[in-house]
């Protein structure tokens, strides 16, 4: 069996537990040192981390270069000089990948800056027009095959918070990508081939929803009925049956399924879209009386996010009914008790059953 | 193996790059040089540094340069517009290009620039009884919206812009165009 790697704490802890398991004669001492067998500390290596910090700082002293512009050097030059220092940086890594790894990924890294530098330069010497958001979705893109083959998670993370910040910029712009819905099975894909980290997972679906967003937005769906495909997304990712990182599929679609429903328990966003409802108020209550419903079942198998959401909707309500004519003194007293009463069946709740998302 | 890895993640942007440059490059050595009018301003962006906003006399193009089939006089919304390319054929008056007339069909031997329709422009200050008729023209946006300076030399170029002294100068090759130099 291939062994576990965890940190150095977390393996200090499980030695002390079983230290204690094996003086209560739960286990024998041999079963200690097969479990302890069983795992490998995960080392933060210092080298690798003062690397990358200074391929990422050179990277930006190029963008910044890059942003100042030099005038004294032609079009064409510039665009070989982007090219060729991205080429020189490759063949460098490439040179040093066998003596020296980690010097050769940080080299690795800076090509895929300069890259990026590369994509907005040339924006820059032919004065491209325009909101630059598609940039960052070149850049995005253009790092996948890299991280891919090097199987780099630092640089599969950085391509979608590339593709993030496109999709988060590029609402109700004149041109619409239907590309970027090639590229998700794809992130999906390299995600598992990387050994479906969590933190992938996460971003993998974190770019998913954005994706959904921008087209709903471009497509001019009305709010209501994005709020209601959001909500129904957050059911389907909590109650879905993945393989793969499920915690993280539940977690994201609670706050999805939480923030969704928040939207929906305001009167307006119901006036706005059924015109033949004259007020919104008896449907919204309707709907937060089912979502806080739903929110309470959740909590009550252990899950601390859904209590989050209730405690948010109910300040909500309270802010709502009663900022406007109660003395701000009892304001705050009422508001702060609120609170208290919620962090005190926090901590009942902890005490009595531990969910799964308990802080610790 | 390892070499290929290499050679294989850097096809993609090097193919971006280039996409990028090239009709930009084709345009610098192939195209046509014209002079047109400015009215600018100066912001600035994180990554691609100062530049000016520029905005000219021919983004304005006036209801008699447009055909009839192409504008919807009763609306402010032209839908028959957006998201189309359309062009705008220029002419020289002492040494300034201007806007000729606009076309939705690619001109053949003349100078023009490819376009986007941007708004529908009024005149609110003649007070008509059909509040329609104060459609006198669209806005349309080119290529050349954004003029990138060296650092902190936007001010010289505001107070100009401001004079309504500046001048730019714009290479086109089949549509496309690049601004060359704001003068």
């Amino acid at each position: 069996m291939k062994k576990r790697k965890i940190s150095k704490n977390r393996l200090n802890f499980l030695e002390e537990e079983l230290e204690f398991m094996k003086k209560e004669n739960l286990i024998s001492p041999e079963q200690k040192i097969d479990i302890i067998d069983n795992y490998d500390i995960v080392r933060l290596n210092f080298v690798r981390i003062i690397l990358t910090i200074g391929a990422i700082l050179v990277g930006l002293g190029i963008i910044s270069f890059i942003a100042s512009n030099w005038n004294y050097i032609s079009k064409i030059t510039k665009v070989f000089m982007i090219i060729g220092s991205y080429i020189g940086f490759n063949i460098l890594s490439y040179k040093l990948e066998n003596k020296y790894p980690k010097t050769s990924k940080s080299f690795l890294y800076i090509g895929a800056l300069i890259y990026g530098a590369g994509i907005f330069l040339i924006g820059q010497i032919f004065h491209y027009e325009g909101h630059f958001s598609k940039a960052f979705l070149f850049w995005g893109v253009g790092i996948i095959p890299l991280a891919l083959l090097f199987k780099d998670k630092l640089v599969f993370i950085f391509s979608h918070v590339f593709l993030l910040v496109y999709l988060m910029n590029s609402y109700n712009l004149d041109y619409l990508s239907y590309f970027i819905i090639l590229i998700i099975p794809v992130l999906y894909y390299i995600n598992n081939h990387l050994g479906n980290s969590k933190v992938g997972t996460f971003f993998n679906n974190l770019v998913l929803l954005s994706t959904v967003l921008y087209f709903l937005g471009n497509y001019n769906v009305d709010e209501f009925y994005t709020t209601v495909v959001f909500l129904i997304i957050g059911l389907f990712m909590y109650y879905g049956k993945v393989n793969v990182n499920r915690d993280i599929f539940k977690i994201q679609g609670l706050i999805v399924f939480g923030i969704s429903g928040l939207i929906l328990t305001s009167p307006y966003i119901w006036e706005e879209s059924f015109k033949f409802i004259k007020s919104g108020v008896t449907i919204s209550l309707i709907f937060s009386l089912l979502y806080v419903l739903y929110l309470f079942h959740e909590t009550n198998k252990g899950n601390l996010i859904s209590l989050i959401f209730i405690c948010i909707t109910i300040i909500r309500y309270y802010f709502d009914t009663f900022y406007d004519f109660m003395p701000k003194s009892m304001f705050f007293i009422t508001s702060g008790a609120i609170l208290l009463l919620f962090g005190h069946y926090f901590e009942r709740m902890r005490n009595k059953r531990g969910g799964e998302f308990i802080e610790k | 193996m390892k070499n290929n890895k290499y050679i294989i993640s850097m096809i993609l942007p090097i193919i971006i790059l280039i996409g990028m440059a090239m009709t930009p490059l084709m345009t610098y050595y192939k195209g046509n040089e014209i002079i047109i009018n400015t009215k600018p301003y100066d912001p600035t962006d994180p990554f691609r540094g100062d530049y000016i906003y520029m905005n000219y006399d021919i983004n304005d193009i006036n209801l008699s340069q447009i055909p009839d089939r192409l504008i919807d006089k009763e609306d402010y919304y032209q839908d028959k517009l957006s998201n189309k390319d359309l062009y705008v054929v220029l002419k020289k008056e002492n040494e300034i290009y201007k806007v000729d007339y606009l076309t939705d069909k690619k001109p053949k031997d003349k100078i023009y620039l490819k376009a986007k329709y941007n708004h529908t422009i009024t005149d609110w200050e003649e007070k008509k009884d059909n509040e329609k008729e104060n459609i006198i023209g669209i806005r349309v946006s080119y290529n050349l919206d954004k003029y990138f300076i060296e650092e902190n030399t936007g001010s010289d170029f505001e107070k100009k812009a401001r004079e309504g002294k500046l001048k730019a100068k714009v290479k086109v090759y089949n549509g496309y165009s690049l601004l060359i130099d704001v003068f």
